[in-house]
């Protein structure tokens, strides 16, 4: 079992570090010709405005979206949260965004957010909410924010899955006993469900902002980094200058860099969520969980 | 606390599922139906009742591309990545548990960071690997890949239920004889199979959904799974919005008819996964 | 502390009864226990006093005032749980705050009483610990004190004891005790274990099937049960029931046994009854009129149990151990009339009066 573990951290590296090592050449093409030219791509990447919006893009791409479905998981979770009939029915269900290949949200949410056919546009006029169809995904300042609405709304339920589970282990005889000690329901939330899901919700915010921010497909398919590159995050980036431009040592160093800023963000997120797992609240559920003989 | 629940509360909570469920669910309730409308109508504009009913968008979808192939490939490539994913997930997940090395704790969530590479990143030297080794654009190269993808997050909702195992009935299986894997295979994979049926569901899902690594390395027409098709078509029918939510419509029943059959069992291991 | 009265407090779940009418009134700084065995309805009883459960019928009221409609939150009762129920992501001092934090009551003042409690229960060296670093009986005492600490209308307990070793239950009966003594505190106590019920009750409330099959104190209950499940509970070892038919000089036959009954008996010659009769009030007599055969002696120290058979009927048999018999032994056995109770038969039979 260790070696197959070694094996898939090897599958991982190998490219890796075969990428690491094209980013220190001008290579162009893979099988071209090529020469070692140190950090001379990485400095053309810093000095490139396009790469630095890029990355900066990227960085709220990922912040944004974390927030977002984090958010939006705990209050559907919440919703969520009381045993009604059928709700094993709709847990199931929530996640279908997660569910469907891409391409259908693409061509979903590309309808969906049309200026003349589209069905937003004809909901919002319908109910007198505006006077004219309002431009998504072809108004540069629109597209990158309904990217992110689109993206969170795909994730989210997978998260608030998760986050119902945890907040159903949570021992009711501590609501109980909370009520007998006159706590309100909103007092119990803060007190009691908030703090025993800090640890889900740190590993939910470390994963999430990972996945989001890999995201290249959802952006591909419906506005390919436009309008006039407003919605370019770094996996745009890097598969077009590799891709279109035919430059794979720069899109390797972009890649690297990309990398270096994804960790600086995921090991915080990382020591925070290892942290919360340490203490107290994790042994109380998974005993609880045991109890209930699962 | 239910005994006496505030009815405006229960009222704020009805409406807010049904909310939920609307914004989530509706979109693809209306494809569906706009899938049976003639373009034209589409382009008009939306109604509520169509007016105009046809099954011209499926069935000129179904003339014009290799639908039936492309679902074969997907099939294909998603029956050989559950077959990796699982045994890899179970004795990983089964590793860290029970076996103490330096840096166990750590390693159980270093395993997510893996999703910290970039994918985008990845692609360019896994083309050239794959190529060398005379993977590229096979069944069990995209499977590979789509595997590593899934594995991590694997690993992780199966570590909790790893852990709910009681190490007694291991060692009751120990006095018992049975050596580390027999007992792995007998006693602890059964206690643990709705976690194992989630892993399978997630790894479906993955491979279903794969689209960058799937159009990378599936150089072949006679290769392409369906996620990768049906995308090459947004291109191609730009606004003819019938044959697109046709297409969607047939890009998402395979995935969503299995899952509708495994969602059972999905739910309970990822709800048992949260644990941690 | 106050009074709480049950009135005719009925809870069903769907189709099953579990609380069938029940009356109860107990009195200002009263100590009363709910005993019977699992499923009598007595946690749900309980938890209806508390607001956790809503009475399908019923009124509770607690100082004359009825507070059936109010949620636990405002009743101001306290309970502690048969697992504690503590907070197990707060620390000992937290977790006894937390009442206080939620009725707004200034730090300083939490502080001091937070202080107070836990020294009043010996808890003051682990007030920064969390439940998971404590042992049972430090958790068992946190949740006293947190319900201690709000000085409550009345306290509700919930089996407290019964996740706790057999030693540590014997001390925490004393100090719960104690505790309600010093605080003159009305206690509602919930448990399985009629050896708690009968030394830590003012009022025993012996429950079966949703009802109350006896309401009295620990001496009315052991000595005058109502019926057979009263007598059957109450009292280790369980009491012997032998069936018996009345004689036309009544007298009770068991099988060959004839025992005076002591007085005359309001039943017909050739009816059946039940003859209740405890092992240590069975004592070992050459002239006595029951016939024993000893199948299993168990010597307890300075007591033995003798296992026997009265004709084809189990019979327990509990005396000193220097005068035991030995397996296989036939004796024979008296008893005196003020010993003897005669049941209707049946699981509630009823006890039957014996004249003069």
């Amino acid at each position: 079992m260790t070696p197959v573990v070694l094996l898939i951290i090897g599958i991982l590296l190998v490219p890796l570090f075969d990428a690491i090592s094209t980013s220190f050449t001008n290579l162009r093409v893979p099988g071209g010709e090529y020469e070692t030219v140190g950090l001379e791509q990485y400095g053309t990447l810093l000095a490139d405005p396009d790469f630095r919006s890029s990355l900066g893009r990227t960085v709220v791409w990922v912040l944004a979206n974390g927030v977002l479905q984090v958010l939006l998981a705990l209050i559907a979770a919440t919703a969520l949260n009381s045993s009604f009939r059928g709700l094993n029915i709709v847990r199931a269900w929530i996640i279908l965004p997660w569910v469907v290949p891409v391409a259908v949200i693409a061509i979903l949410w590309r309808w969906m957010l049309d200026a003349t056919s589209g069905g937003i546009n004809w909901a919002l006029s319908g109910l007198g909410l505006i006077d004219s169809p309002i431009v998504f995904l072809g108004d540069p300042s629109n597209a990158f924010p309904t990217l992110i609405s689109m993206n969170s709304w795909r994730f989210f339920p997978f998260l608030t899955v998760l986050l119902l589970a945890a907040m159903q282990t949570i021992p009711r005889s501590q609501f109980e006993a909370a009520s007998m000690d006159g706590a309100s329901a909103l007092r119990q939330f803060r007190t009691i469900t908030f703090a025993h899901l800090r640890p889900i919700l740190g590993i939910l915010g470390l994963v999430g902002t990972l996945w989001a921010a890999n995201i290249f497909d959802l952006i591909w398919l419906t506005t390919k980094g436009g309008p006039s590159g407003r919605t370019e995050t770094m996996p745009l980036f890097i598969y077009e200058t590799a891709f279109s431009s035919f430059n794979f040592s720069l899109a390797a160093a972009a890649s690297g860099i990309f990398l270096i800023v994804l960790m600086l963000i995921a090991i915080p997120l990382a020591m925070n969520a290892r942290a919360e797992l340490a203490r107290g609240p994790v042994d109380g559920i998974i005993r609880a969980a045991r109890g209930k003989g699962q | 606390m239910n005994e006496y629940r505030n009815p405006i509360a229960t009222s704020v909570r009805v409406v807010a599922v049904l909310l939920i469920l609307a914004v989530l669910l509706l979109p693809f309730l209306w494809i569906f139906v706009n899938s049976f409308r003639p373009t034209m109508d589409i382009v008009a504009g939306p109604e509520i009742v169509p007016s105009a009913v046809t099954l011209d968008n499926y069935t000129g979808l179904l003339d014009s591309t290799p639908y039936w192939l492309w679902v074969r490939n997907s099939s294909i490539v998603a029956l050989i990545t559950i077959v990796f994913t699982v045994p890899i997930a179970v004795l990983a997940s089964y590793g860290l548990n029970r076996c103490h090395f330096p840096g166990r704790n750590q390693l159980g969530i270093a395993v997510l960071a893996v999703y910290a590479f970039p994918t985008t990143l990845l692609v360019i030297p896994m083309f050239s690997l794959f190529n060398r080794f005379g993977l590229l654009d096979t069944y069990v190269g995209l499977a590979l890949v789509n595997t590593l993808l899934a594995v991590p997050f694997a690993v992780w909702m199966l570590q909790a239920f790893m852990r709910s195992v009681p190490s007694e009935i291991e060692e009751a299986s120990a006095m018992d004889g049975h050596g580390r894997l027999r007992t792995l295979f007998r006693i602890v994979v059964p206690q643990v199979l709705p976690g194992i049926f989630s892993v399978a569901v997630f790894a479906m899902v993955v491979a279903w959904t794969e689209y960058l690594f799937a159009s990378v390395l599936m150089v072949s027409d006679s290769n392409r799974v369906l996620a990768v098709g049906m995308a090459d078509l947004i291109g191609q029918y730009r606004v003819d919005w019938g044959r697109l939510m046709a297409g969607a419509v047939m890009t998402a029943a395979p995935v969503v008819l299995l899952f509708s059959i495994t969602a059972r069992w999905f739910l309970r291991g990822v709800s048992a996964g949260a644990l941690d | 502390m106050s009074t709480i009265d049950l009135v005719q407090i009925s809870k069903s779940f769907g189709s099953t009864t579990v609380v069938d009418g029940i009356d109860l009134a107990i009195a200002d700084g009263e100590f009363v226990v709910l005993v019977g065995p699992s499923g009598c309805g007595k946690t749900t009883t309980l938890r209806m006093i508390a607001g956790l459960e809503r009475p399908t019928s019923g009124d509770v009221r607690i100082d004359d005032t009825s507070v059936v409609e109010l949620p636990p939150q405002k009743r101001d009762l306290a309970m502690v749980f048969q697992n504690y129920a503590l907070y197990s992501h707060y620390t000992v001092a937290k977790n006894l705050a937390y009442p206080l934090k939620a009725r707004g009551v200034p730090k300083a003042e939490i502080a001091e009483k937070v202080q107070a409690t836990a020294d009043m229960l010996g808890l003051g060296q682990v007030l920064r610990r969390r439940p998971g670093q404590l042992s049972g009986g430090q958790r068992q005492r946190v949740a006293l004190g947190r319900a201690i600490i709000r000085e409550p209308l009345a306290f509700l307990m919930d089996e407290p004891l019964s996740n706790l070793d057999a030693a540590l239950r014997v001390d925490m009966r004393k100090e719960i005790i104690q505790l309600a003594d010093r605080l003159s505190s009305t206690v509602v106590y919930v448990t399985h274990d009629q050896v708690e019920a009968m030394t830590m009750a003012d009022r025993v409330v012996v429950m079966y099937n949703g009802r109350i099959q006896q309401l009295g104190t620990p001496e009315e209950v052991f000595e005058r049960p109502t019926n057979r499940f009263v007598a059957g509970f109450i009292g280790t070892p369980r009491m012997n029931f032998l069936e018996a038919s009345v004689t036309s000089d009544d007298y009770l036959d068991i099988e060959g046994s004839v025992v005076s009954a002591g007085g005359a008996i309001p039943k017909k010659p050739g009816e059946t009854v039940f003859l209740g009769v405890r092992p240590e009030a069975l004592a070992i007599d050459p002239q006595g009129p029951l016939h024993l055969t000893v199948t299993l002696t168990e010597n307890l120290g300075s007591e033995t149990l003798a296992y026997g058979q009265v004709g084809h009927q189990e019979c327990l048999l509990l005396v000193p151990t220097r005068l035991a018999p030995r397996q296989g032994d036939d004796i024979r056995m008296s008893c005196e009339p003020v010993d003897m109770h005669i049941f209707e038969p049946g699981d509630l039979g009823e006890r039957i009066a014996v004249g003069a």
